[in-house]
């Protein structure tokens, strides 16, 4: 199976996916340049954490228009599997294929810590390997990751189960004070209608090894590996 | 500090663009394409546009 890593310039956590995708999970990886439009044949697109293009203008604002984000918008519309780390969710957002924002941290302050999130879902790709309600220990390290939506994008984002994970106390418990930047409803990632796209904030890529401090990051990567095996895909 | 008649502040961001159209209203949708494209984020961000000037020397 091929992971590709798209590389923006500004980048930061592309090496931490490829490491995790190739050398901890031992699946074929790829980077991809920003300016390149030929995903070499990968089964699965992951955009990683970082500051594309120093996050001028607004986060991920600018990165939406690399030539690639072509060919991953086509690959993601075809159902192909996409993943946005982080910087990439903001990529995502901005580029439609995730719906809402991300707006400063509630407290202002950049948050680089160990956090906790609850698997809403186990209908995507990225989670099938999760049970639902499982609580992974994850790294965060954003300034921007309040996620915003309208009232109305919230409420249909809710009916269509499309809120992935959320924030939550290490029991899985919800409360404001185990919601670290302020996000609507408590959400850490999401998922387009379609299910194949998902953003998130924390980083499970650095979250694949103990020694790293947790290990609960390898069962996104490892479900979208379990989810294409069963489909033939790879 | 002392300022007691401000009460309410709001930043945000400012562009000047130079844009070589024909008319106001032409230089107008210019620019309002290019804030629905990329300038502005329309989830969490509106915006305004004043033509100023009609020659620009």
């Amino acid at each position: 199976m091929k992971f590709a890593v798209i590389e923006f310039p500004g980048s930061n956590c592309d090496h931490d996916a490829y490491h995790a995708t190739k050398h901890v999970l031992g699946q074929q990886a790829e980077f991809v340049w920003h300016k390149e439009t030929d995903l070499r044949g990968a089964d699965v697109v992951v955009l990683p954490g970082g500051f594309s293009y120093g996050d001028y203008l607004r986060t991920g604002a600018i990165a939406r228009f690399s030539p690639v984000m072509g060919r991953v918008c086509e690959f993601a519309h075809a159902g192909g599997p996409v993943i946005g780390i982080c910087n990439g969710f903001q990529v995502l957002l901005e580029v439609g294929l995730l719906k809402g924002a991300l707006l400063r941290n509630n407290r202002l302050k950049f948050l680089c810590e160990h956090i906790h999130v609850r698997v809403e879902q186990t209908d995507t790709p990225f989670t099938s390997g999760a049970v639902a309600g499982q609580v992974l220990t994850l790294p965060i390290a954003h300034g921007e990751g309040n996620f915003y939506a309208s009232p109305e994008t919230l409420a249909a984002l809710e009916a269509n189960r499309q809120v992935v994970f959320r924030y939550c106390a290490e029991d899985g418990a919800q409360s404001d004070a185990a919601n670290p930047n302020g996000s609507a409803h408590a959400i850490a990632g999401v998922c387009n209608v379609g299910r194949n796209v998902v953003g998130l904030m924390p980083h499970p890529e650095r979250a694949c090894e103990s020694m790293l401090g947790s290990a609960d990051g390898r069962v996104v990567l490892e479900s979208v590996i379990s989810t294409l095996a069963a489909t033939g895909a790879a | 500090m002392g300022y007691g008649s401000v009460r309410d502040v709001r930043q945000g961001k400012y562009f000047e663009l130079d844009v070589a159209e024909e008319s106001a209203d032409a230089a107008r949708s210019t620019a309002s394409e290019v804030a629905d494209k990329l300038l502005a984020n329309p989830v969490i961000e509106s915006y305004r546009i004043e033509v100023d000037g009609d020659d620009g020397s």
